[in-house]
């Protein structure tokens, strides 16, 4: 492994991975990719026969039976696409993400990616790879629970002028792109608990200490590894906190483009991620 | 990675085929073009002095194919509606109502809101000898739905007098017809209100009361407490008669949420009561 000076060189390297002979490194990026857009697809025929019969009772029951019917069944997409994919986060896509980890690790020692034996070698670390993604999940909702809350402190605030109306104010209009902060932060803090669990065989626990001994005294170095490639969001979250805007000059199908262009981009973040830690901790590891 | 790629591809495209014969024959499809043809009425509405008259022509000639292409469909029903409105944003009350009168049919909800229309039009046409009969038509008829419900109300509300007692009389029969029902908490409202505009505030808060006490829902809750309040402290300056009402709602829904604040309520209630405070609302001042 060539000589690591900053975050920005790892970036770069392993940017080089994804251009190297290997192509298979992309299949856990394909796969997850393939797996997000059938659950859309799914679900965008909800409102229709025959998935109707089964889905309509349910929608009609938590959410009303307007939601059943064009165009409200594309305002509720985006919101049962979330739900349905916490599943397939918690169970498929992060144990694909993680794959690349023992992918990188091939690459770093001139072997030839595969698939199939990377599969093979993840799928014991399994359990511990869905008790991470469990705890992540429970961080986000943490910071959700406790954004709502002071959302509805600063709903008491009165204020039209002053300090408090500016606090107030910015409260608001930060809700949308409060958690993209707060998201970079968290992944940054486990970020190497998926490489332990992966390439040194670590049960959970022991993950998570071995993590914040990586991290102890890198985690500038670390937070630039997930900051970067995570920019590449920022245009999503933008249209997505004007989508009512968006609707009104394009059409409510909109949703879908944004849903299908988040599948994309959040899938490639997590996979450039998971693979620039990787080859950050292996640089670490050799170097010490 | 390419053989890949396309065989997932050719899934997700051969599922979306599958998916969209099969739906072939539901409303979606109708929904989503009725929408369309909604959603350009709602620009011409918005922009009307600046519309061209082939615009209006155009849309009325795509709200005809579509009534023709859906038969006597209920959306066929709808465009009708939403032709006649295009009709009557242009002043031609006559063709509008003609096309509302198409609407007429089977489905109770769209009949009314069909009838109220064509009351509306003569509206504008100043014709009240015609609107009237067309109004108590849809009292008669259709009292339950959406619309019905809410024309006496509205008449009390454009013609005062002797209304006010019509709409008091046919609420106070609707609550008794359809007790414990969303219909009955409805109706109740509206005779709050009826005996508001009668300045009769023993009656109202004695409604009020009734509902908060049959419906304990926030905001049933919520507005039967400002109502009996204000009108308690600043009209009647009976403090015994909200502290009772508060009083039987703690007896008859021990632990609910709301609790606490009746509890304070009527703690201050006393208070104003033995103060014997008199507290009026700030008399109008005439506008210049």
């Amino acid at each position: 492994m060539q000589k690591v000076k900053s975050p920005f060189t790892v970036l770069r390297i392993t940017a080089g991975f994804f251009r190297s002979e290997n192509k298979q490194i992309f299949y856990p990026f394909i796969i997850t990719v393939f797996i997000n857009l059938l659950l859309l697809e799914i679900l965008y025929f909800y409102p229709r026969y025959p998935l109707a019969l089964f889905f309509s009772p349910i929608i009609s029951r938590i959410w009303g039976d307007e939601y059943l019917h064009y165009p409200m069944n594309l305002i509720l997409l985006p919101k049962l696409f979330y739900y349905s994919q916490i599943v397939i986060f918690l169970f498929v896509s992060n144990i694909l993400s993680a794959m690349t980890v023992d992918m990188v690790a091939d690459i770093n020692n001139d072997k030839t990616v595969n698939f199939r034996a990377s599969l093979r070698r993840s799928l014991p670390g399994y359990i511990y790879i869905v008790l991470y993604s469990t705890l992540s999940l429970l961080l986000f909702k943490a910071f959700d629970s406790a954004y709502a809350l002071v959302i509805r402190r600063t709903l008491e605030i009165h204020s039209t002028t002053g300090i408090f109306f500016w606090i107030k104010k910015s409260v608001f209009y930060a809700a949308p792109y409060a958690q993209f902060p707060y998201s970079i932060l968290i992944l940054a803090l486990i970020l190497y608990v998926p490489v332990l669990i992966i390439l040194e065989k670590k049960k959970f626990l022991g993950a998570l200490i071995g993590n914040f001994k990586t991290l102890f005294g890198s985690f500038w170095v670390t937070l630039t590894l997930v900051l970067i490639p995570t920019l590449f969001y920022l245009p999503l979250l933008l249209m997505q906190s004007n989508i009512r805007s968006l609707i009104e000059v394009t059409a409510p199908e909109i949703q879908i483009l944004i849903i299908v262009l988040g599948i994309f981009v959040i899938t490639g973040i997590n996979i450039f991620v998971m693979a620039a830690a990787t080859t950050y901790y292996l640089y670490k590891k050799e170097s010490s | 990675m390419k053989k890949l790629t396309l065989n997932l591809i050719i899934i997700l495209l051969f599922i979306f085929a599958v998916l969209s014969l099969l739906s072939l024959g539901s409303d979606y499809r109708a929904e989503r073009a009725l929408w369309r043809l909604d959603h350009t009425l709602y620009e011409i509405v918005v922009h009307k002095e600046s519309t061209p008259d082939y615009a209006f022509d155009r849309l009325a000639e795509k709200y005809r194919a579509f009534i023709k292409k859906n038969g006597e469909s209920i959306h066929a029903k709808r465009a009708h509606l939403k032709l006649g409105d295009l009709y009557a944003i242009r002043k031609d009350y006559s063709q509008a109502r003609l096309e509302y009168q198409k609407t007429v049919g089977p489905d109770k909800e769209l009949s009314a809101q069909a009838e109220l229309t064509i009351a509306r039009t003569y509206e504008q046409e100043n014709r009240w000898d015609k609107a009237l009969p067309v109004y108590r038509g849809i009292i008669k008829n259709y009292p339950v739905t959406n619309s019905g419900f809410l024309v006496e109300m509205y008449l009390a509300r454009r013609l005062g007098g002797s209304e006010i007692q019509n709409a008091l009389s046919f609420y106070q029969n609707m609550a008794v017809k359809y007790p414990k029902s969303r219909l009955e908490y409805s109706a109740l409202r509206m005779i709050a209100i009826c005996q508001l505009g009668q300045k009769d505030y023993s009656n109202a808060v004695k409604t009020m009361g009734e509902i908060m006490l049959k419906f304990p829902i926030v905001q049933a809750i919520k507005e039967s407490i400002a109502g009996i309040n204000l009108l308690c402290i600043t009209k009647l300056h009976d403090y015994d008669m909200p502290v009772n009402i508060y009083n039987q709602f703690i007896q008859k829904y021990p632990d609910h949420p709301a609790d606490p604040l009746l509890k304070k309520l009527i703690k201050d209630l006393q208070l104003l009561k033995n103060k014997k405070l008199i507290i009026q609302t700030a008399p109008k001042t005439a506008s210049k």
